[in-house]
This record gives C-alpha cells, structure tokens and sequence, in this order.
C-alpha cells in the first residue's frame, strides 16, 4: 500500500487546509486509487441500469436531461474552459436539431445517419460564431452571440420550404423506432432513445476530457486566465479560440439531433430560443463552471427542480421559487455544486503521481 | 522603431541593440513607453521601423517572435492563475516538442526547487516572488536566444527582488541567454546589466555601458533620480 496518512500539512498560500483536518495522501495508481476509480464507474454502471427500469415517462423525462446535460458540455468548452461567454447556444442546438429534422422528413434519411451531419453542421456554424471573439470578448461577444440566439428563429421561420417555417417539423414516428439489430420493439422506443442520449453524453465528456489534456486545453484555460500574457508566450490565441468554438459547436449540434430523436417535433418556439440559451448558463453556473461533472448536476437541477416545485408550488408561485432557489444556490456556492465538492475534496485530500516526494514543512 | 496605441505614437524613433550573451536595461519613468518597446519588439503590438533578430527581420506576430527565439516575462508576471505551476511552464514550451518540454520542466524545477515542490498546485497560490520565478522559468521552457522583462522587481520586497536578480545573474552566465531588462528598479538593474538605456517621454535620450550610468552623477540625477 503506497497510501498514507500524513499529519496536517504545512499551510500553503491560497489553499490553506484547515488545521485539524488529517488531510489523506492519494497516489495515482496506487491499489487505494484504482478501488476508488473502479468503484465510482460501478456506481455510475448500477445507477445507469437502476434508471433502464423506469417507467416510460420518467424516462423519458431523464433523456431530456441528459440531452440538456450534452449541450452544457459544450457550452462548457467555450464558457467554461476557454472564458468566452455565449449567449448563442440555443442556435447551436437548434442547428442540430434541425440538420436532424431536415434531412429525417425531407430526405427520408435514418436518424442514427444524420448525427455526423448535425455535429458538423453544429461545428461549422460554431467556428463561424467563433469568429468575432478573435477581437471581442466578455459582454461584447455576449452580444454577437445573443443576436445569433435571437436571429435563428426568425431564420426557420423564413425558410418554410426547408424548415416547415412556424408550424416546425415533425419526424414520423417509424423514424424513431429502435432499429430492428436491437431486438427492441417500438414500445421501446423511450429506452432506445435513452440509451442513444446517455451515449452521446458519454462520448462528449470523453472528447473534452481528452481535449483538456491536450495542448489545445492547457492553452484553452491559458487564454481564459490571461490572453495577453498566453499570446506573449507564443500560444496561438485565435485558433484556440475557433477550434474550442468549434468543439463546442460539434458536441451541442450533436445534443441538437438527440432532442430531435428524443422530442420527435421541432419549431421555432419550441427549444431554440434564448430562453434555452439561458437555461444552459444557468445549469453550467449552478453546477459548476469548468468542472467536467457540473454539466450533468446543473441539467439535473435545471431540468427536475421545476418538476419537484411543480408538485409544492400551484401556478407562477413556483417560476419566483425556482428563481429564489437558484439565487440562493449562487449565493452559497458561487462556485457551482461541483465546484464546491471539488473544493472539499481538495482540502482533504492530496492526489499526486507516482513517485512525488512527501511534502516538506515550510521554511519560515 | 515607433510604436503606439491607435493613431498616437508611444515611442518615437528609438534606436537599440543588444548583443549576443549580454544583459541590456531599459529605464525611465513611468509612462516613458518601456513597456510599449518590450510589446513591439515581441508583436503584440502593432510597429513601424525595422526590428532585427540574429540578422533577419523580426516576425510580426507573437507565436512567430517566441519561435525564432525571443520570450518574454511580462509585466505583472502574467500568471495563468488557475493553471498548475507545470501547466504554466509547459505554456511557455508551447513551440517546444514535448521531449524539449519535459527535460526543461525538469531543469528548471531544479534551478528554482520551490516550483519544483509546489508543480501540482495552481500558480494562483504561489507568493508574488514564487511567481516571478514561474515567470521566468516559464520564459526559459521555450529555449530563448533572447528574454524581455518588463519590469521583474515590480511588487516584490527588496530582499526578493534581489534573489531574483541573482537568478538572472546565474541564467545568463551559465547559458549566456541574452535579456533585455525593462526596470525603475535602476541602481540593482544597472549593476546587472551591461549596456543601459533611457528613455524619457518616449524617446531614447541617452545609452551607453551600464557602468557609467552607475558612477555617472550627472546622468543619476537627470534620469533616475540622484540619491
């Protein structure tokens, strides 16, 4: 066993740990750390097989969530990792979501098909968003975004031919039909569209958690903490910033064709509109910007509390609840609920490689 | 070389060279346009004129400058606060291949072992002095020919300053990088450097061996302030 315990340690700038709190020595790769690892994937396999059993509505309701949890991921690339705050991202959504309808009823194209064209399209016009934050930033970009978020449902409404204009698409139930390889009937469908959902989710966070330990994600969060001192040390700060637009794009275009799966008929009013925008900041604030989990509690929090207040609360007495809900989860965790665990753990716990010395007292 | 902000010109015409192996400083007071030089020099800042490096016309742009061999130790030390203190090295490395990047991260954890001990933590927490350090190190990871520091001793209690100065001292002996040092800070600036400038107003009023700024009265007096 290469883990121990180590007595308080010494009090370092910034973080200092509490006095009394026996702070624990994780060593990555160590039979402790591996247990934990194996431990918290059993955790999410057991929860993941608990939620195939729900009732068809409840289900339902949980793809939802985890398709607004998809399009935090990638609102977290930009906002979160990058500091570049979009306002845009109902368009971006809506764009796959729509490159999905499209070409399902017009082209009669299968769904599971048109995913690669929602992610590109969904990356495209996030690199072309992506383009005025080369010069522009904070509440200017905020700006440029938020028209985007405003324009796009004045755009499908204008084309009808393409996009069935007000009245929106909706995709024929035997599109939507778990496919025949499965085994699944169509009184499966809630289930197929879960499991097509929780693995879009799964293969985001895989790509930004690979991307943040690449160099384009140490010179994402460099451009984010100082962009004049990162583009001095030579990192090339406008195409982190399209390729992490870019991203972004993809992974909520590909959030867009699930809604599109998952919902079946899309229009203008329907999820694409600013309000949606807000609705993922809100979940990426609540739940923790720059944190991988946070995605996933703020879209538990802003997809199922006012479900839960619903139930309390008779009529607009729940909307002020939520949002007294939400001001005062901001108030007391500033950081997000993930961040504030994050920072828990950290007080408490050390994780360090393989090899790294003990650490040494402080010379006065 | 004249550079500014819009339309109004910070430095006006100046002129001046730094030779190869050798520490030269930059002073004058505030608002002198120190910094403007540093800026255009590495190409964050727009420039007219001609800026030459090893021979050749200097890049225009930053990630250009840093790969032909020019870094540089920003004012205010530009701490990627959130970033470990390795993260922030390999930043600095960003033009490096990665074998380049990881003996370098050893090297200078060695030359400075207080980024050695603290690696994993966020350079947020590091002290004002540990993060000058980190500034320089980081500055170093891309293998400079050349380094601008814009004002090193800005922040830092005397006894700090003077350790970092000692580094510079000990980097520049043994690796014979050139820097070229932006300081107030002038008596401690021109004990380390070899040649000196001044600038005042945005021009370039005097330059010459950093030694006869030191015992020059007349020119202590004018410029920096006579004791």
């Amino acid at each position: 066993m290469t883990t121990t315990t180590t007595p308080p340690a010494p009090a370092v700038a910034g973080a200092p740990p509490r006095p009394s709190a026996r702070r624990l020595r994780l060593v990555i790769g160590s039979t402790r750390h591996r247990l934990l690892v194996l431990g918290s994937w059993l955790v999410v396999a057991l929860l993941v097989l608990a939620a195939t059993g729900l009732e068809p509505y409840r289900l339902g309701q949980l793809s939802g969530a985890v398709v607004i949890a998809t399009a935090i991921v990638g609102l977290n690339v930009v906002t979160g990792y990058t500091g570049l705050l979009s306002v845009g991202h109902s368009a971006l959504l809506g764009v796959g979501a729509y490159t999905t309808g499209v070409l399902v009823v017009q082209l009669n194209l299968l769904p599971l098909i048109t995913v690669p064209a929602a992610v590109l399209t969904g990356a495209l016009v996030g690199a072309f968003v992506g383009l005025p934050s080369i010069r522009i930033r904070g509440l200017y970009l905020a700006m440029v975004t938020l028209a985007l978020a405003v324009a796009f449902p004045e755009v499908l409404r204008a084309l009808p031919e393409v996009t069935g204009g007000n009245s929106g698409l909706s995709i024929p139930l035997r599109f939507l039909a778990p496919p025949a390889w499965t085994g699944l009937t169509l009184a499966d469908r809630p289930l197929w569209t879960f499991l097509l959902c929780l693995s879009a989710l799964l293969v985001s966070m895989l790509l930004v958690w690979c991307v943040l330990r690449s160099r384009l994600g140490r010179d994402m969060r460099a451009v984010r903490d100082h962009e004049a001192a990162a583009e001095s040390f030579g990192v090339h700060v406008a195409r982190t910033k399209i390729l992490a637009f870019t991203i972004s794009g993809g992974i909520t275009g590909l959030a867009g064709a699930m809604l599109a799966m998952y919902v079946g008929a899309l229009s203008p009013a329907g999820s694409f509109t600013i309000l949606k925008a807000i609705e993922l900041l809100s979940g990426l604030v609540l739940g923790g910007v720059a944190t991988q989990l946070g995605p996933l509690v703020g879209a538990a929090v802003v997809v199922y509390l006012p479900v839960l207040l619903a139930d309390v609360v008779q009529g607009q007495g729940s909307g002020v609840l939520f949002g007294a809900l939400l001001i005062v989860i901001v108030f007391v965790m500033p950081e997000g609920v993930v961040g504030r665990l994050n920072k828990l753990w950290r007080q408490r716990v050390d994780v360090v490689p393989r090899g790294m010395p003990a650490p040494v007292a402080d010379p006065p | 070389m004249s550079a500014g902000y819009g339309a109004a010109d910070v430095v006006h015409r100046i002129s001046l060279d730094v030779a190869e192996g050798e520490i030269a400083v930059v002073l004058g007071a505030n608002g002198a346009g120190k910094t403007t030089t540093l800026r255009a020099i590495s190409g964050v800042l727009a420039r007219s004129g001609v800026v030459q490096f090893d021979g050749r016309p200097m890049p225009t742009r930053p990630e250009d400058t840093v790969r032909v061999g020019l870094s540089m130790v920003p004012q205010g030390r530009g701490t990627l606060t959130e970033l470990t203190v390795l993260e922030n090295l390999l930043v600095g490395a960003a033009v490096r291949p990665r074998h380049e990047a990881d003996a370098d991260v050893e090297k200078w954890c060695g030359f400075f072992p207080v980024l050695g001990e603290r690696r994993e933590q966020k350079a947020g927490s590091l002290s004002g002095g540990e993060q000058q350090m980190l500034a320089i190190a980081r500055a170093l990871m891309a293998r400079p020919r050349l380094v601008l520091l814009d004002e090193p001793s800005l922040g830092l209690a005397p006894i700090v300053v003077q350790r970092v100065f000692a580094a510079l001292a000990d980097i520049n002996a043994t690796d014979g990088t050139s820097m070229l040092i932006v300081e107030q800070n002038a008596d401690l600036a021109l004990r380390l450097a070899r040649s000196a400038h001044v600038l005042e107003a945005g021009r370039l009023v005097a330059s010459g061996a950093a030694a006869d700024f030191l015992d020059d009265d007349r020119v202590r007096s004018a410029y920096l302030g006579g004791r």
